[in-house]
Parts: structure tokens; C-alpha cells; sequence
């Protein structure tokens, strides 16, 4: 969602402790792993509007050649090659789609869990999720034909 | 049911979130448009190189660093942090601590009239640079004195609570009936309302949240009711006006209810819609 790693794992510290902190006021309105999605997207979409954050995306490129741990090279490569095209055409999409992909098709959210997270209508939901995937196929369709 | 309708509906047919006369309908156009049936196989093939991805695991280390950092420090260690930081660091620290109980003594003295209003002030003050809480203990190398500052404004339950209450509320609530929420929102009391007419609300909003940012303050939650988004925000008072004027050139920004007296951190509700 950040396109850094380093901005990744503080937003997902401060995730936990902030969880941790209202633990006792949770009083399961929602599952737990929603409520830990909410707070999580709500920081990195705090993170994501501050000003000084056009400078912080400086290692997408790192991010997206990120080895994976696959035995066979051969396999490995393709498959890294082809991770790096998919975080790269995420990280291209706009805020409000990239989010919606993230959690439904990496995360595994349902639509009306997505709906609960961003505080949006299900419908809106449905909307974003198809233009994401729209963009994303139309950028990696070498890997798709 | 024409090609583009049909492709409208493809994302919804491969989670099957359509109603059965969507599905319907989309079935009988596949069946007589054989592009459409490529260009469905197309995007299921994107949803499966998406959802194949290699997972990110967290970093070596990582629970084990949540872990300490939750874990409340004994006394004499923190002592031990404040004593080894240089005077550059621990001079506006200091600073900073000295402003933050002045504040907090006005909000009692204050709260000593008006109990509801302090319990509703309180809480903006650790929301409000939340998302800096990182970048700054990083920079000055998890201090003491703001460790003392954190564990002061989570002493009581109630103010621990509402950075993350608020956002559970609002995503826990949003989509359900309306009567609970508003009353809720009306419990938590924003001191100001607003008004600020769109037609991009999330555009809009993303400009109220950088807004909120560069005054040193932050966007705290939000809420859909019907047509209109409730965008909460809480800025420091000295940067309100700032607020006031920079939120005016977004469009036509209307106070519609303002106290006399603003708190130190001012909690603004600002309704976004047609």
C-alpha cells in the first residue's frame, strides 16, 4: 500500500499497539482482523496524505526486486519478474483503488468487510475493485495472454 | 444487456457478490458474445496472478519488537534513557513536556466546570499526531519524557481509547442503521461543524486530511451519513484560523457552529457532500 518497506512495518508496529491500547474498549462489533484492517488503513492513509510523503516512495524499486525463496532459479526468476510487474502496477494505481485491491484480492477481505474497513458503500466497493482490476489487467497482460 | 453493462458486472461475477438476475443476465450475454467471453477469461487470469502473488512476510524480528515496544518500561530504566540524552535533545523535550502539563492543567481547570467538554478535549490531544508518533520517537530515540508524556494521556481508560475508537466506530458502524451512529458521533463532540459543498467528496476529503497534516494536526475519522461524508479533524487552536482561511479556498467552507472558547486542540467535523 506504502510502496516501502520500512514505512510498511512502522505502520504495522503502530497497528498493533494502537490495538493493543484499546483492547479493552474492542467490544466485537466488528472481527478482530477488520477492526486491526481499519486501523491499518486508516494510518497508512493518513501516511499517504501527508505532505513531506512524495519523498518516502524512493525503494518501490527495492521493493518490487524483492527475491522470493523459491528452490528452483528458473522459477524463481519468472516468478519474481512477474511479482515486481504486479507490486509495480499496484503501487501505480490511484490511492482509493489500490487499497480496495489490496484487501480484497491479497487480503482476502469480503466486499462488505472492504465496505466496513474504509467506510464506504458496498457499491463503491464493487466499483473501485473492477477499475482496479480493469488498470491491472491492461498492465499485465504479457503475463496473462 | 450490452457489452459494456456485462463487463461492469465481471469483477462481482468472479466473487459472486451479483444477485441472480445480475448473473442471469450476464450469463445470457456471454453465452451469444464471444469477446466478452475472452475479455471475462482475461480478467479472471488478472484476479489469479493478483491473488498468486508472493505473500510479504513481516521482517525477521518484528513481533518481538511489537512486543517490546507494548512492554511498559520499569521506572529506573527510563531514569537511566533520560540521564544518557544530550541537552539538545532533552532541552525542547523538556519544552515540550512543560506545554503539555499547561495544557492539561487547563483542560482540569476547565473540566471543573464543564466535565463532558474535558472528557471530549482530552482525547484530540494524543489523536492528533498520530500518525508522527513513529517518525518522532525515531528521531529522538524512544525518550523517556515522551514515554512519560504517552503514558500520561493513557493513564485514564477513556482517552486511551478514542484514536482507535474512533476509527473502530466509525468502520464498525458505517453501512448499518443511521440512530446509532449520529449518536455516538454526538457523544464523542466534535467542537466544530462545518459545511463544505462537493462533488468529489474523497477528493475533497484527501485535501482536508493534508490540510490537517500540514497544520500540525490530522484526520481522525470518518463516517458516511446518507449523501454526506463526515470528515473528523483535529487541529492545534493557534493553527485554526489557518484552518479556517486555507479550507475556504477548497470551496465554500461554512462554520455552522463554533464554540466561544476553543479548546487547545480544536476537533472539527466537517460535512462533505452535494
Amino acid at each position: 500500500m506504502l510502496g516501502n518497506r520500512a514505512e510498511a512495518e512502522e505502520i504495522a508496529q503502530e497497528t498493533f499497539l494502537r490495538a493493543h491500547r484499546a483492547l479493552p474498549e474492542f467490544r466485537g462489533e466488528a472481527r478482530l482482523g477488520t477492526w486491526l484492517y481499519a486501523i491499518a488503513s486508516r494510518l497508512c492513509l493518513n501516511r499517504l496524505a501527508a505532505p513531506d510523503r512524495r519523498l518516502a516512495r524512493s525503494d518501490d524499486e527495492a521493493l518490487a526486486a524483492a527475491p522470493s525463496h523459491e528452490p528452483d532459479a528458473a522459477a524463481t526468476l519468472e516468478r519474481s519478474e512477474r511479482d515486481a510487474a504486479l507490486r509495480e502496477a499496484i503501487a501505480a494505481l490511484p490511492e482509493e483503488r489500490r487499497i480496495v485491491v489490496i484487501l480484497r484480492d491479497l487480503e482476502g477481505l469480503s466486499y462488505d468487510e472492504i465496505a466496513e474497513v474504509l467506510a464506504l458503500e458496498p457499491g463503491t466497493v464493487r466499483s473501485r475493485l473492477h477499475r482496479a482490476r480493469m488498470d491491472l489487467k491492461a498492465k499485465l497482460e504479457r503475463f496473462t495472454s | 444487456m450490452t457489452c459494456h453493462d456485462a463487463r461492469e458486472l465481471f469483477s462481482g461475477l468472479l466473487d459472486e457478490t451479483l444477485t441472480r438476475e445480475e448473473r442471469t443476465d450476464v450469463y445470457a450475454h456471454l453465452a451469444t458474445c464471444a469477446e466478452c467471453r475472452r475479455e471475462l477469461e482475461a480478467v479472471e487470469r488478472t484476479v489469479a496472478l493478483v491473488r498468486g502473488a508472493t505473500p510479504v512476510r513481516a521482517p525477521a524480528g518484528f513481533v518481538e519488537r511489537v512486543v517490546e515496544a507494548a512492554r511498559p518500561r520499569p521506572w529506573y530504566r527510563r531514569a537511566a534513557r533520560a540521564a544518557l540524552l544530550p541537552w539538545p535533545i532533552k532541552l525542547p523535550l523538556s519544552a515540550a513536556a512543560l506545554l503539555l502539563v499547561g495544557g492539561l492543567a487547563v483542560l482540569i481547570v476547565r473540566g471543573t466546570r464543564e466535565p463532558e467538554r474535558a472528557a471530549q478535549t482530552v482525547p484530540a490531544s494524543p489523536s492528533a499526531p498520530a500518525p508522527e508518533t513513529f517518525s518522532d520517537r525515531r528521531a529522538v530515540g524512544e525518550s523517556a519524557e515522551r514515554e512519560r508524556a504517552q503514558a500520561k494521556s493513557e493513564a485514564p481508560p477513556a482517552p486511551a481509547a478514542p484514536p482507535v475508537a474512533d476509527e473502530r466506530r466509525d468502520t464498525a458502524i458505517a453501512g448499518r442503521a443511521e440512530a446509532p451512529r449520529a449518536t455516538v458521533s454526538e457523544a464523542a463532540g466534535p467542537d466544530v461543524i462545518a459545511r463544505l459543498p462537493t462533488a468529489g467528496r474523497d477528493t475533497t476529503e484527501r485535501e482536508l486530511a493534508a490540510l490537517a497534516t500540514r497544520l500540525a494536526g490530522a484526520q481522525t475519522g470518518r463516517r458516511l451519513a446518507g449523501d454526506v461524508l463526515v470528515v473528523e479533524l483535529a487541529i492545534p487552536r493557534d493553527r485554526y484560523d489557518d484552518f479556517r482561511r486555507e479550507a475556504a479556498r477548497l470551496g465554500d467552507y461554512r462554520t455552522e457552529s463554533e464554540p466561544p472558547a476553543l479548546p487547545d486542540t480544536v476537533r472539527i467535523a466537517v460535512h462533505l457532500g452535494p
